[in-house]
């Protein structure tokens, strides 16, 4: 029998969450943070993240040219020591389409394929959500100067 | 490439270490406590000319925080040691599955009092005399992530308690969060080394009259002389014909069971039986047979001789003169002369002969005149010339007794 309980206060350090709380800066085209959901619901004003903990990651992107801009591509690493969370990678537009890599960033697609060896033959197969390693967002149209886009995705500390 | 993003990321080369050394941490383990995971984003965009611009980046880190995991594994599920023994020991693995480095206390719980006794606890090499001394020591063990320690409990068993068992229960706590318990569980039954005697074993050389109506009952004595608490069937048996059995400690038949015998303690076991009519010097022999319930390869036989006796009385009848010292033998009476008849009784038999009556009808030739015991205990009269005497008590085995009738000769 294994019993488990949560303690410890720790924080989640956010650049552009905390951003508040550091010295000014200059204005970022992009900006990542990151909510840890759980923590709410424990009770603990923390955010620190615990095993089983799911945190959620938003890319706010801010088109800082005097210009229009197109072509605009998010990538972001799944964290290590995280999984993702299967379904989850969203957008604040409908024209963006996500793909994902489960080989390290070199492929991307919208069902990623892995190799394995079945009965001595290498066969390829749908790469599990788990297996995931990048989440890509691809903004079709353009953004007009000032406009923003935002992704998101979210990811498990594994239990 | 990556290397030149960490740099105008400002991520420290301490940090890529660390995650990369994130990806070496198994799937099945939790990730340390303290452990900054870092999200890195990039985004890239042209214009509406196709000119790039260079790549934006951000990072978001997170701190993971401490969970309490405490697991403790019995080293077995159930022990057998003898009863009594000394110095045994019950081995339990205290695990720390938290995220991060924890100590722990342990208590404990015996769900049947009695059966065993801890007189220590060993961590390592060490042993300590009590909990509390255990746990002060552990307060200052730390247990880092995924390790663990053995804590082996020392205890003694208590003599008799031979199939008995307890439920021995060590619980741990992580002293970060007490409230992170777990527990490991042994049960402990000592083994019931089974053995019995019944006695006596014979040399009773037990005498009976055949029973005609009255029962005998002979009481032999079961005693438990296993590790602890046992039961026995009770079996009555005799070689011969001249015993019937009739109860078993009360219970009609030739069998019994009694249970709960405690370790060393002795129970009387009555065995009512009855006699046949058969001859004396008869031998039979009552047999009782104490099977162990636990084990029923486990058993004694204790046994009583017995022999079927009966009196054997013999009358003697001899003529004297009247002076009864001379005897008449051959001789001749003639009329008018008193003689004098010496009755005499004797048992040659096994038993005590008891309601000796004698008649003895005189003839016609002769006319009673009186008659005369040896001693007290002769009951003597007469109708006529028929004489009848009675003997109170009874007559000994090889003892004999007589009276007289005085006559005289028509």
């Amino acid at each position: 029998m294994r019993k488990t309980m949560v303690a410890g206060a720790l924080l989640i350090t956010c650049a552009g969450a905390l951003s508040a709380q550091r010295p000014p800066r200059p204005a970022r085209p992009l900006v990542v943070t990151a909510q840890n959901l759980n923590a709410a619901s424990r009770g603990s004003q923390s955010q620190a993240v615990l095993p089983g903990d799911v945190l959620k990651y938003q890319l706010r992107f801010t088109n800082q040219n005097p210009g229009d801009v197109r072509g605009v591509v998010f990538t972001n690493p799944v964290p290590a020591g995280l999984r993702y969370v299967d379904g989850s990678a969203d957008a604040d537009r409908q024209d963006v389409t996500v793909e994902y890599s489960a080989d390290g960033g070199k492929t991307f697609a919208a069902t990623p394929m892995v190799t394995e060896v079945v009965d001595g033959k290498r066969v390829q197969r749908p790469a599990a959500p788990e297996q995931y390693t990048h989440v890509r967002w691809t903004v079709q149209g353009s953004l007009a100067p000032g406009a923003t886009v935002t992704a998101e995705f979210r990811a498990e500390l594994p239990k | 490439m990556l290397q030149r993003l960490f740099t105008r990321m400002g991520i420290s080369l301490g940090v890529a270490v660390l995650l990369a050394a994130l990806t070496a941490v198994p799937a099945n383990a939790q990730t340390p406590e303290k452990t900054v995971i870092r999200s890195i984003a990039t985004v890239s965009f042209t214009d509406a000319n196709s000119n790039t611009y260079a790549t934006a980046a951000d990072t978001a880190d997170v701190t993971v925080g401490f969970v309490a995991g405490v697991d403790v594994i019995a080293g077995a599920a159930t022990v057998g040691p003898a009863a009594p023994s000394t110095n045994d020991t019950l081995s339990f693995q205290v695990a720390n599955i938290g995220n991060g480095t924890d100590s722990v206390t342990v208590s404990q719980n015996i769900s049947v009092g009695g059966i065993v006794t801890v007189t220590g606890y060993r961590v390592g090499t060490t042993t300590y005399a009590s909990l509390a001394l255990l746990n002060t020591a552990l307060a200052g063990t730390p247990i880092a992530q995924a390790a663990n320690i053995t804590v082996k409990v020392i205890y003694n068993v208590t003599g008799g308690t031979g199939g008995l068992s307890t439920v021995y229960t060590l619980t741990s706590a992580s002293r970060r969060t007490p409230a992170a318990t777990d527990n490991g569980v042994t049960t402990v039954s000592p083994s019931l080394t089974t053995a019995v005697t019944v006695t006596p074993d014979g040399t009773q050389n037990l005498q009976r009259l055949p029973s005609n109506g009255t029962n005998y009952s002979f009481t032999f004595t079961v005693t438990n002389n296993a590790s602890g608490t046992d039961g026995f069937d009770l079996l009555v048996s005799h070689p011969k014909t001249a015993i019937t059995i009739v109860s078993v400690n009360g219970v009609v038949g030739d069998s019994a069971r009694i249970t709960g015998v405690a370790s060393g303690a002795s129970q009387g076991i009555a065995v009512v039986y009855s006699i046949g009519n058969v001859a004396a010097g008869s031998p039979d022999t009552l047999v009782l047979k104490a099977r162990s319930v636990a084990t029923p390869a486990t058993s004694d036989n204790g046994f009583a001789d017995l022999t079927v006796i009966r009196p054997l009385v013999i009358v003697d009848k001899t003529a004297y003169r009247d002076n009864q010292t001379t005897l008449v033998g051959t001789g001749t009476v003639v009329p008018g002369e008193f003689i004098q008849y010496k009755i005499t009784v004797t048992n040659s038999g096994s038993a005590a002969a008891s309601t000796v009556h004698i008649s003895d009808p005189l003839p016609t030739q002769l006319t009673f005149a009186s008659t005369s015991p040896d001693a007290a205990g002769w009951t003597l009269s007469n109708v006529g010339n028929a004489v009848s005497a009675d003997l109170a008590g009874t007559l000994a085995t090889g003892t004999s007794r007589f009276f007289w009738i005085r006559a005289s000769v028509k």
